[in-house]
């Protein structure tokens, strides 16, 4: 193996194994739980597909012939990681959804804590709607009359 | 520099780097605070692991790793599925 080929196999494997991390802080780091399913799938798409090409171009060169055997792993990891995410979102979704019973929650936790930054949510979206719907309001009869008739 | 050494050295800074990972989705899987986010941080701890096998793979220059990083993706997925599908319905198999 060449120096050549052994510094892209390098640069491919440290670009995989570091946005595997950056993507495993960003699961640290995030605030709630939906912010949270988005940094997961760095490492299981880029991440993962950049390790394995560095796995076929090492194998392939020590063989001497072409050895796809990480082809099975590029095509499987990002297939699969989303569809359990998705799941797993949806999960937190109706478990959310279920969720109104306040008196179990204790006073100053964690839970309490998600709870309020859930009601906030739920409020700044219905404000949202709410100035929509004003907006909308305001610009629909401007745009039903037309102007030039009647400035004529 | 040989091929060796260049080699050596990077897939041991690769492993460096999915260790942090590693770290990093230990760390929530344990902080919780709801069961999804755990749920979460045991795919993330998974798919690392999976990849340190990949580059440990390499760096031992035999293919045979691949095999076992496939299985543990397969039966990652399988477990998380399962754990969500739990979580969902509150029973695995209705």
């Amino acid at each position: 193996m060449t120096p050549f080929v052994a510094v892209i196999v390098v640069l491919l494997a440290l670009f995989g194994a570091a946005l595997a991390a950056v993507g495993s802080y960003g699961l640290l780091r995030l605030r709630s739980f939906y912010e949270r399913a988005h940094p997961a799938t760095l490492a299981a798409t880029l991440g993962a597909t950049s390790i394995l090409l560095a796995a076929i171009l090492f194998y392939s060169v020590s063989a001497g012939r072409f050895l796809p055997k990480a082809l099975l792993l590029i095509v499987f990891i990002p297939l699969v990681n989303p569809v359990t995410t998705m799941l797993l979102a949806r999960a937190a979704l109706s478990r959310d959804r279920a969720r109104r019973r306040p008196t179990a929650v204790v006073e100053g936790s964690a839970e309490a804590e998600w709870l309020r930054e859930a009601d906030e949510l739920v409020r700044a979206q219905a404000e949202a709607a709410r100035q929509q719907a004003i907006v909308d309001d305001e610009t629909a009869p401007a745009v039903a009359t037309d102007r030039s008739e009647g400035e004529a | 520099m040989t091929a060796q050494a260049i080699l050596h050295w990077g897939l041991l800074a690769a492993h460096g780097l999915l260790g942090i990972g590693l770290v990093f989705a230990a760390a929530r899987l344990i902080r919780g605070p709801r069961a999804q986010d755990r749920v979460l941080a045991f795919d993330a701890v998974y798919l690392n692991a999976a990849l340190q096998v990949v580059v440990f793979g390499m760096r031992a220059g035999q293919s045979g790793y691949l095999e076992a990083a496939l299985v543990m993706t397969l039966l990652g997925f399988a477990g998380s599925s399962a754990l969500a599908k739990f979580l969902m319905r509150g029973e695995v198999i209705e």
